[in-house]
């Protein structure tokens, strides 16, 4: 166990979210293919997904460091996500009776989710264009874009949102709480 | 009981300037803007308003973010009242009768009776965490480690617990909660867990945008998920003039009883405003005379559920100030505020910052008193907020919540680990996973493990049986878990029983 324990520490974190996303990929072809768990495989997955980083946890706990007062004591850095590991294993027991029993409403089906994720990735991007763009064009683009996506046709409202939203921040975050944001790369030179 | 009265006093001096109490009315304001529009609860507009006050005082920050808590539990009456939306989760009760009082063209009489229920209730409630709250932060300081803990868990279960029936998936999420508030520097001896070789978790997550991702971002994606570009609210054109002030006089059991029963509901971890409006609206209808109007227009009814929600913000600060256990999701937050502050909750706030603390009581009977007349005079326009364009509501919170997570460090992971927990709260809303306990795990976490190895430095293990109090405490954290087990079966049992017998 310490020698899996140390190799999972010496990998990239990019590696370990990749192995816990095809696990859960894996989960889910599981759970589609079973009746009983079918209809509430999204529910599931959500237990599944905090029990495999439970479980990536503890095994990571073996390689963690003990010290000779902290092993005298008998309170350990290891002592409490180990604690809660094992109560997390008895209530995720719960929790897959809970969700598994026949009265359990099943999943809801997803909506418009593809444009949910899509502005939280163009949030991302928007943030991303900060050093560049500076803070109040690139969230002035965010804001238009989202209205857009969301079906705003009133041209006036368009163009005021974003506006005011820049003048508000500006005021807040620059002259009243003294919190600079980034004006960006291309506009520099002109403050 | 003098001693209360003039530590009060000293409170009062503390907000007492033009600077105070402006931050209480902006707060105020706020705080119903975001109650009175459908989706943005309490937690979430406290959570997003977070940010803002890393630049102000303490005090300051702490009395404009408890006037957005009181402020939010009313707003959300509004939307219930006028359009049959509640604008919060608490104030569901108070459309049942207020709604059918609009359409008896009594909305004026609604929209009155809710917001000065709110502000006695409210009242009532800062009077119970005055008396209540004192007492206790001098027992807490008496408080071994091994009792600490025991403590801890107990406010954790209940939380877990008491959230409704999805209790089972409240207690992974809190238990998921405390083992994410592993990752960072062990907070005794100092060693590096679960960091991954990212140096900006050496010190756990930063709470912020853990918060507002979990609360904000996770509710407006649902939201854009779900939203509707064709869907109108519906505007009813009424008259909202508010009856004289004597015409409340015949409500004042009603409401003293329900700000009662939402202040002592409140008291305990995870029983929100939710739940005391319903447990409120309940009593009063068994005690009415006429308990056949409840539902079709009673003012008792929209009494009830109001002085019971906003009852329960005292209800819910009593062990957040005096135990460091946050009462709900939005004393939570405010617990986190409390910590951005270098300030730690428990009762050593009574004694280490006692004009904060008493500034705090202060300043929600400053909050209420600005409330009613926020809301008396300005009764029309906050109708309209409901009103507002998604469009261009969704848009707005999305930058909002980047922007305070982004401003806090000027960070990318920050904002990321806010995109993260937002997608994380969307999940957990779309399938019944309460967020909150997720958070109170993160924020009792480290006071937790801190109490668990200083009781295994002094005593062993066998500090947790030897105290009778550690004892008790864990009892009644079994009994939490046991509750909801038992009242399941027996409810099975009654549906069976029911099922059986001859109609």
């Amino acid at each position: 166990m310490t020698a899996l324990s140390t190799w999972l520490n010496s990998l990239h974190y990019g590696y370990i979210v990749g192995g816990i996303a095809v696990l859960m990929v894996g989960f889910y072809f599981l759970f589609n293919a079973i009746p009983r768990t079918k209809p509430v495989k999204a529910q599931l997955l959500c237990v599944v997904g905090m029990d495999l980083i439970t479980l990536l946890f503890y095994i990571l706990t073996f390689s963690l460091r003990v010290s000779k007062m902290a092993a005298q004591s008998g309170a350990t850095p290891r002592t409490m996500p180990r604690l809660w590991a094992f109560l997390m294993v008895l209530a995720s027991v719960g929790a897959y009776v809970a969700i598994l029993k026949k009265d359990n409403r099943p999943d809801r089906g997803f909506d418009r989710w593809v444009f949910a994720l899509m502005v939280g990735l163009g949030s991302i991007v928007s943030v991303l264009c900060f050093q560049w763009l500076g803070y109040y064009l690139s969230s002035a683009i965010f804001i238009v874009a989202v209205m857009i996506a969301m079906g705003e046709k009133n041209k006036l409202q368009l163009i005021l949102t974003p506006v005011i939203w820049c003048v508000f921040t500006y005021f807040v975050f620059n002259k009243f709480l003294y919190i600079t944001l980034p004006v960006g790369s291309l506009f520099k030179g002109m403050f | 009981m003098g001693e209360i009265f003039q530590n009060l006093a000293m409170g009062f001096g503390v907000v007492g300037n033009f600077q105070s109490v402006l931050w209480i009315l902006i707060g105020v304001c706020v705080g119903i803007l975001g109650g009175a529009i459908p989706g943005i609860s309490p937690s979430m507009a406290v959570a997003l308003l977070l940010p803002m006050t890393y630049a102000m005082s303490p005090t300051v920050a702490l009395i404009m973010l408890m006037g957005i808590y009181i402020g939010a539990n009313y707003g959300g009456s509004i939307t219930a009242v006028a359009i049959n939306t509640p604008g919060t989760p608490s104030a569901t009760v108070t459309a049942f009768d207020g709604y059918p009082l609009l359409k008896k063209g009594r909305a004026g009489e609604a929209m009155g009776i809710s917001l000065w229920a709110s502000v006695f209730g409210g009242v009532i409630s800062i009077f119970v965490l005055m008396f209540f709250s004192v007492p206790l932060s001098r027992a807490a300081l008496k408080f071994w480690p091994s009792e600490y803990f025991a403590l801890c868990i107990m406010g954790l279960t209940t939380v877990a617990t008491l959230g409704g029936k999805n209790w089972q998936k409240a207690l992974v999420t809190c238990l998921f909660g405390l083992l994410l508030n592993t990752m960072g520097l062990d907070p005794t001896f100092g060693i590096k867990r679960f960091t991954f070789g990212v140096t900006k978790l050496f010190d756990g997550f930063e709470m912020v945008p853990v918060l507002i991702g979990l609360f904000a971002l996770g509710e407006v994606l649902s939201n854009l998920e779900h939203y509707d570009p064709k869907a109108a609210v519906k505007r009813e054109d009424v008259d909202y003039k508010m009856p004289k002030f004597s015409y409340y006089w015949k409500l004042k059991w009603s409401i003293v009883r329900s700000g009662l029963v939402g202040c002592l509901i409140g008291i305990f971890p995870g029983a929100g405003g939710t739940i005391a409006s319903f447990l409120a609206y309940d009593v009063e209808k068994r005690m009415s005379r006429h308990p056949e109007e409840f539902g079709h227009g009673a003012p008792a009814g929209v009494a009830a559920a109001e002085a019971s929600n906003s009852g329960s913000v005292g209800g819910a600060m009593v062990p957040m100030l005096t135990l460091g256990i946050p009462g709900s999701s939005t004393a939570a937050v405010l617990l986190s505020a409390l910590m951005i502050h270098n300030l730690t909750p428990g009762p050593q706030l009574f004694t280490n910052e006692p004009q904060l603390v008493y500034g705090l009581f202060a300043s929600m009977f400053v909050a209420n008193v600005l409330m009613g007349l926020v809301g008396h005079f300005g009764a029309k326009v906050w109708v309209r907020v409901g009103y507002i364009k998604k469009t261009i509501l969704y848009p707005l919170i999305f930058a909002f919540a980047i922007l305070g997570s982004f401003s806090i460090k000027k960070s990318m992971f920050d904002v990321c680990t806010c995109l993260a927990f937002g997608i994380i709260g969307w999940l957990f809303k779309k399938y019944d996973y309460p967020a909150s306990p997720i958070v109170l795990g993160l924020v009792l976490g480290k006071l937790i493990e801190e109490n668990f190895v200083q009781t295994m430095m002094v005593t062993g293990p066998i500090g947790f049986v030897t105290r009778p109090l550690t004892v008790i405490l864990f009892l009644i954290s079994i009994a939490a878990i046991a509750y909801p087990i038992i009242s399941e079966r027996r409810h099975k049992k009654k549906a069976a029983a029911a099922k059986d017998s001859p109609a």
